[in-house]
């Protein structure tokens, strides 16, 4: 691309910058402030019913967490075993057990 | 002694100084009528909202139409009020309504786009063959300013809208920010709520793109 075509392409960005800062406004609509708040006024019993969705994820999650916390700190050893495989288990014999075979 | 250091000396009463310590205060009690309607709002008064729409309605709708079709611009302008409503509770009143406002605006043109690109299914237009004579004509002007005057022409429209068309949403909403209407980056970055080193990577890569696109047509 040379000195030339640079320019060219300089002057087309400076048409689409002209035609975005010339760009029509729509004139205001009379109706949108009564719309907007008939909508709003509509809308709290999905608001309250959103809050209450969340909060029982909220708590289905806090419930999932504190059993798998419970079960690793007071479980029967699979903690353990899980930590081995974790840490070292160069012969696979844990997963080996892991899986029952 | 140079204008300005006088216009800033001591504590004297200076014109500069009046104008602006005016406009402070305009713009103080601008905030505290805003803050006033709040109040109203927050203790469940609302139809206060109504007045806060009436002030913004013209400044929303500007923004609005700089990022969206002109077609969608009420019904967003529409929804940026209720979404703003919505979220109200998370504005602390750290920066004028206006500004927070407007950020709320342009996050819903950005989401329109992003929900448009989403579920478009028609192949992106084509460039009529009006709109290449123009660019062929305009590309072999002067000067830029001879080419800037001839931007009210239904073709420039046409080749701006083509030409972001092409861009994906975020691009499209950064380089409208950055390169067209010109705001520095931190702005555009607070505006669209994403970091101000994305934003000079985005705004440089679509900047890029933008002109290689207008290269192609130009035969470049």
């Amino acid at each position: 691309m040379d000195g030339n075509e640079t320019r060219r392409i300089e002057r087309l960005e400076a048409v689409l910058r002209a035609a975005h800062a010339g760009r029509a406004v729509p004139p205001p609509d009379p109706g949108m402030v009564l719309s907007v708040l008939a909508a709003i006024k509509a809308e709290p019993v999905v608001r309250a019913v959103d809050k209450v969705l969340w909060r029982m994820a909220a708590g289905a999650g806090l419930l999932a967490a504190a059993t798998v916390l419970f079960a690793l700190t007071f479980g029967t050893g699979f903690e353990d075993e899980l930590g081995r495989f974790l840490f070292c288990d160069p012969n696979s014999q844990v997963l080996v057990s892991l899986l029952g075979v | 002694m140079p204008a300005a250091s006088w216009s800033m000396s001591g504590s004297t009463c200076t014109p500069a100084r009046t104008t602006k310590t005016r406009s402070v205060m305009a713009e103080a009690l601008v905030d505290m009528e805003d803050a006033g309607i709040l109040k109203r709002i927050r203790a469940g008064d609302v139809d206060a909202y109504a007045g806060l729409m009436t002030k913004y309605q013209g400044r929303v709708s500007g923004i609005v139409s700089g990022h969206a079709p002109r077609d969608q611009v009420s019904e967003l302008t529409h929804e940026v009020f209720v979404r703003a409503y919505r979220s109200l509770d998370g504005y602390r009143g750290e920066s004028p309504f206006g500004h927070w406002l407007a950020k709320v605006a342009v996050r819903t043109c950005h989401d329109y786009w992003r929900s448009e690109y989403r579920r478009r299914e028609r192949p992106e237009s084509e460039l009529s063959d009006e709109c290449r004579a123009y660019v062929e004509e305009v590309s072999a002007l002067e000067t830029s300013e001879a080419a800037e005057e001839s931007a009210s022409r239904r073709e420039a429209g046409a080749l701006l809208a083509w030409a972001l068309d092409r861009l994906s949403p975020t691009d499209r909403m950064v380089v409208t920010l950055t390169h067209l209407e010109e705001r520095p980056v931190a702005e555009a970055a607070e505006m669209l709520g994403i970091s101000v080193p994305n934003v000079k990577v985005r705004a440089f890569r679509a900047r890029k793109k933008l002109r290689d696109l207008l290269g192609d047509v130009i035969g470049a």
